[in-house]
């Protein structure tokens, strides 16, 4: 389980529109809550 | 969580929401069209960052947690049936706050299938102090 103050681990991710981005690309311009959800429905 | 009814707030705190979800595109698209419009969704079919971030499946122990069944019946009274989901529904959720140089600032794993943090004590994390 992952920590306060840890290294948030990174990739490269699709998004539902089919566009690709690094995440650290991502959280580099404003904090990000990354919200993981059990299931599409 | 309808987190993205609260997206105003939270960006007027300065966070961006991301969500991740175990589908692939064309069914993460129409979850986002139906329930979560206004915010983007991550397509993660093969959980690979689900389990970098350390989420796991559901236990026998949260299965047979009393406020699982109790939160269930709480959903069902407010009018909101499951739905039915092609997605391994023994996946657990968990919500992550990263900061600009990130690092994790807010880790929450959720104890059961029916816990999630409230949007008040997500919203009391302030970004003074993030970098």
């Amino acid at each position: 389980m992952l920590e306060p103050y840890q290294k948030a681990p990174d990739a490269e991710v699709i998004f539902s529109d089919r566009a690709v981005h690094r995440l650290s690309n991502l959280w580099i311009k404003e904090p990000m809550f990354l919200v993981f959800l059990r299931h599409f429905g | 969580m309808q987190l993205h009814r609260f997206k105003p707030q939270f960006e007027s705190a300065g966070f961006q929401i991301i969500l991740v979800g175990l589908g692939n595109p064309d069914e993460a698209e129409a979850f986002r069209k139906q329930f979560s419009p206004s915010l983007p969704i991550i397509c993660d079919p093969e959980k690979i960052l689900y389990h970098a971030y350390g989420l796991k499946k559901v236990s026998v122990a949260a299965l047979a947690s009393p406020s699982l069944w109790l939160n269930g019946l709480k959903t069902l009274a407010k009018g909101h049936m499951p739905g039915i989901s092609k997605d391994n529904v023994m996946q657990m959720s968990g919500v992550f706050l990263i900061d600009t140089a990130g690092d994790i600032r807010y880790a929450y794993y959720s104890k059961d299938p029916s816990d999630n943090p409230s949007v008040d004590s997500l919203l009391a994390l302030k970004k003074d102090g993030l970098k």
